[in-house]
């Protein structure tokens, strides 16, 4: 078995288990494991799927594939589809059925451009990668196990709930204020655009 | 007084983010900043896939899904 890792094609071949693959599957698995456990079937079913699935491709050698190459849009086209979806997520109840189809389509086409081969990039220091990486870990661990404590303690002493929120219950308040759920809403879609970096250069 | 320690948690590590995002912004070469980092793991598909989903459960989770249970009398 030829010892091969991914390359900034995307296409890595066979033996792809690095320990950037092997730490993310893992957590994937945490994270379905977590929703399955904590009663949210669809969002664990869902994340049990993508992962089973990103582990079939990586064990065939990134075999299955979606499109050809990583999708660029003129700059007009992206901010007229950000734009009809923020729209559509800020006008639509909460919770309503347009706000699940909307999540529905965005989840798709996101999956879609996302399983794409990644773009090329301009390279800085290895080191300065590997620190800034371990740093953002570190740091996105720590929030994921306060944010879970809080949960499990809210959980085991219901009385005592306001003592230990989650982000949820933080953030639920100012999601419900109408400017509140405006601002979630491009904030979220922005950061989507930036991991997709699907716009074309000006 | 729990709460308070609680909420400070949440905001010493988003505190925590900003530092390093202003540390990495004024030495890229030996500190990558956050999108530049993201670029370089996301040329692997499997963390390509981990960041797009988790970014999507996040809006699922406040726009759409129950973020918190109805009160129970």
């Amino acid at each position: 078995m030829p010892q091969t890792h991914s390359t900034a094609d995307g296409l890595a071949r066979p033996n792809s288990w690095t320990v950037s693959v092997t730490l993310w599957t893992i957590v994937l698995a945490i994270m379905s494991a977590f929703q399955l456990w904590r009663g949210a079937y669809v969002d664990g079913v869902l994340f049990s799927i993508l992962t089973i699935l990103l582990v079939v491709d990586t064990i065939t050698g990134r075999r299955i594939k979606l499109l050809r190459s990583p999708v660029v849009a003129p700059r007009w086209v992206i901010t007229l589809v950000i734009g009809a979806l923020a729209l559509v997520l800020m006008i639509a109840p909460r919770h309503g059925m347009v706000d699940l189809i909307t999540m529905v389509v965005v989840g798709v086409a996101v999956f879609i451009l996302g399983w794409a081969p990644a773009r090329p990039r301009t390279p800085l220091p290895a080191k300065a990668y590997r620190r800034s990486a371990i740093t953002w870990a570190v740091l996105g661990v720590a929030l994921c196990v306060w944010e879970a404590l809080m949960f499990i303690l809210a959980t085991v002493m219901p009385h005592r709930e306001f003592e230990f929120p989650t982000v949820s219950v933080l953030l639920d308040p100012f999601l419900e204020w109408w400017p509140g759920k405006v601002i979630f809403i491009g904030l979220w879609l922005v950061a989507g655009l930036a991991l997709l970096r699907v716009w074309s250069k000006p | 007084m729990i709460r308070s320690i609680v909420v400070g948690g949440y905001l010493l590590i988003v505190a925590g983010m900003v530092v390093a995002e202003i540390i990495a912004r004024s030495k890229p070469q030996s500190f990558a900043p956050v999108d530049d980092m993201l670029d370089n793991i996301m040329t692997n598909r499997t963390a390509r896939i981990g960041m797009l989903a988790a970014w999507w459960w996040f809006g699922w989770h406040f726009i759409f899904a129950q973020t918190i249970d109805p009160l129970v009398l």
